[in-house]
């Protein structure tokens, strides 16, 4: 009987040993633009933590016990959280946001091979890292077709937050819409400013001006926090002067500005992380170089919100702008979706 | 004995502060309790984490130091920060330019960052001594140079741009790292090479003749030159040296920790010699303790973001309230110390 007992004890014991090792455990590192930027970092934080709250309801655990993250002050800090997070080997996966996290990440990695990470945005070859890349000339695309058509200067501009191939892929795809949707615009049409920091909306907001002055009636910001100055400096001279956001519809993640942005490109980076992290809790996670957006093996991750109602879900999705956009342009950019999917458009990059 | 008085103070300013961290994250809203036993844990809670203290105390020994000297000659070195800047890029630029034997390559590196740190200090010292330029508004001017300098040089359209993903140079070559202790942590021998050089510079200020000069300037620089000491030549030299001494740690954390120079990589390891070197009470081996006491402040602070017990934010905050603390006697007891001259002079015009 008391053996009995003690074996009874026993198992619920090891169930429980076994229950609390079997809650995964997640880690993200974020990009050195931090939480705030209502665009890339922001995304990449809601996808954790949507899986987190779906880990923590399922095995009954606060949030915190499954998900831990940092913000890097610098590039010079990435490795010290990378290694901070690996050598514990609590976490089922660390999610690095962010390009400039992959050199630094190839060296860490072969360091912990039974970690699994995933970096956001680059390719670390490593063979325990899965490098999530979308297809940004498509959502830039996409943008640049709706600058197009809205501008009445017929002059548009475009905010990078650096000049890198990566940055200079938006810019490229914008500047092709823009010119496929409106013939006027010649290729010096597009202005182009490189902040140079991921993290300076003051500047962004300058160099937003000067194109504004210099006649650009429509900007596209990809420059991370930077280019929440392009809806600052819209706001100078409301109805005359519009923006576009990047990643995430800004129109909703920076409400205060949803009367000067007219649209928004889409990059799930959420959705992203949000599922190699349910691939690693699954088991079904796997290394290499994962492709998402329109014209990739996901047909997922990239896409608009503009106007207010989906037109082509999921690629030209609803926006919460406040500016009325005519039923037509919405239609255009329906077209340039539709022409990118089956691909009669195929945007050039680098 | 003396040793006691001197220590008793600092060792009670630590406590209190501390103490009054506490209140701070009390008020705030987060578990006392949790915050200080990751701090202490994440700084001295096993090898991996005293490793990454000490790590982080590296570069911020040399900074201390290079603060000492200029201040034992009565001179407030406020370019650290822009020193190590300059020391590292060159350090680097050796690093992945020159081809040489290993040993010799990383020695060659670090005399390449202790010259170019040795400039950065000439340039204000030799102000100072013949022009009687401030060298407190010389070393922070020079140090934005340094800084934004070494940005440009490896910003996509600086001549050393060496990846395309982030602002930073290619990677040393593997025969000019200074190796590290263990596979997994940061820590280098920049840490000996640190240790070394603080017994050096103690050596220098207190046994040899152009230490004592220094000293004498320090103390009074009317009665040093009544005795027919070089002042001016002591104080250009005391800056080059404080300037080659952060070059030095520059270096040694290229070296070391990060491999290539990145733009922005140190998080403040200049200012923090400042608080280290007052710390210290200008002394070169107790600024070994300061380094580390700084440096468990910041590898607890990293410990305390990915635990999630706190935001990063009050890590620092507990850091800057413990240098405060510990920093504000004495810095009050200095500035009264360059008034009273100053009083005295205007008294004797009269």
């Amino acid at each position: 009987m008391r053996k009995g007992l003690l074996w009874a004890l026993l198992m619920v014991l090891g169930v429980a040993v076994a229950f609390g090792q079997g809650v995964p455990k997640i880690g993200l590192i974020l990009a050195t633009g931090g939480l705030g930027d209502r665009s890339f970092n922001d995304q990449g934080y809601w996808g954790a933590e949507r899986a987190a709250k779906e880990l923590a309801a399922k095995y009954g655990v606060p949030v915190d016990q499954v998900f831990s993250y940092v913000e890097p002050r610098s590039i010079a800090d990435y490795e010290a959280f990378q290694r901070e997070f690996a050598r514990t080997g609590e976490y089922t996966i660390i999610v690095c946001i962010g390009f400039d996290q992959a050199p630094v990440l190839e060296e860490v990695a072969p360091d912990y091979p039974n970690q699994k990470f995933v970096v956001i945005d680059a390719v670390a070859a490593v063979p325990n890292v899965a490098s999530v890349v979308f297809n940004d000339w498509e959502e830039a695309f996409l943008c640049g077709v709706v600058a197009g058509l809205w501008t009445k200067t017929e002059k548009v501009g475009v905010e990078g937050g650096m000049d890198i191939p990566l940055i200079r892929r938006f810019v490229q795809g914008f500047t092709q819409g823009a010119m496929w949707a409106n013939p006027a615009i010649k290729k010096e049409d597009v202005l182009v400013r490189y902040v140079g920091a991921w993290n300076n909306p003051t500047l962004g907001k300058e160099l937003a001006l000067e194109m504004y002055q210099a006649g650009a009636d429509v900007i596209y910001g990809a420059a991370g926090k930077s280019h929440l100055g392009v809806f600052a400096a819209a706001e100078e001279n409301p109805g005359v002067w519009w923006a576009i956001g990047t990643d995430v519809d800004q129109a909703w993640s920076a409400p205060e500005h949803a009367d000067v942005i007219i649209a928004s490109g889409l990059k799930r980076v959420d959705l992203a992380v949000y599922t190699e992290i349910m691939k690693a809790v699954e088991g079904t996670w796997a290394a290499g170089v994962i492709s998402y957006g329109m014209v990739s093996e996901a047909k997922l991750g990239t896409g608009i919100a503009v106007g207010s109602e989906d037109a082509l879900p999921p690629y030209v999705v609803a926006s919460y702008s406040l500016v009325d956009i005519p039923d037509w342009i919405i239609a255009k950019v329906a077209e340039a979706a539709q022409g990118i999917l089956d691909g009669t458009i195929v945007i050039e990059h680098e | 004995m003396r040793w006691l008085r001197e220590a008793g103070p600092v060792v009670g300013a630590i406590a209190l502060a501390l103490g009054v961290g506490a209140a701070v994250c009390a008020v705030a809203g987060y578990s006392v309790p949790a915050v200080y036993r990751e701090l202490v844990r994440g700084a001295f809670g096993g090898r991996y984490q005293l490793f990454q203290t000490l790590t982080q105390a590296t570069p911020i020994l040399f900074t201390s130091l290079s603060f000492v000297i200029a201040f034992r000659c009565g001179l407030f070195n406020i370019g650290a920060e822009g020193q190590l800047y300059v020391g590292a890029f060159a350090a680097a630029w050796a690093g992945f330019t020159l081809e040489l034997p290993p040993v010799l390559h990383t020695v060659v590196c670090l005399l390449f960052g202790a010259v170019a740190g040795g400039l950065w200090g000439l340039v204000p010292g030799w102000l100072r001594a013949r022009r009687g330029a401030n060298e407190f508004v010389t070393t922070m001017m020079l140090s934005y140079v340094a800084i934004y300098l070494t940005s440009w040089l490896v910003s996509p359209r600086g001549p050393y741009h060496g990846t395309q993903w982030a602002n930073q140079t290619v990677r040393i070559l593997r025969s000019a790292e200074l190796p590290r202790f263990m596979a997994g942590a940061q820590l280098s021998w920049g840490i000996a090479v640190g240790a070394m050089v603080a017994v050096l510079v103690w050596y220098f200020i207190f046994r040899t003749p152009r230490g004592y000069q220094i000293r004498a300037v320090g103390q009074n620089p009317q009665a040093a030159e009544y005795g027919g000491i070089d002042v001016s030549g002591s104080m250009i030299l005391a800056l080059t040296l404080a300037g080659a001494l952060a070059g030095l740690g520059g270096a040694a954390e290229i070296l070391g920790t990060h491999r290539r120079f990145i733009e922005f990589f140190s998080p403040g390891y200049g200012w923090d010699g400042i608080a280290g070197g007052l710390i210290a009470r200008a002394h070169p081996i107790a600024a070994i303790l300061a380094a580390i006491l700084m440096g468990a402040l910041r590898a607890g602070g990293m410990a305390i973001d990915r635990a999630g017990v706190a935001p990063a934010d009050l890590a620092a905050v507990i850091q800057g309230i413990v240098i405060l603390f510990v920093v504000a006697p004495e810095l009050i007891r200095w500035l009264r110390r360059v008034r009273l001259p100053r009083s005295d002079h205007v008294r004797a015009e009269r």
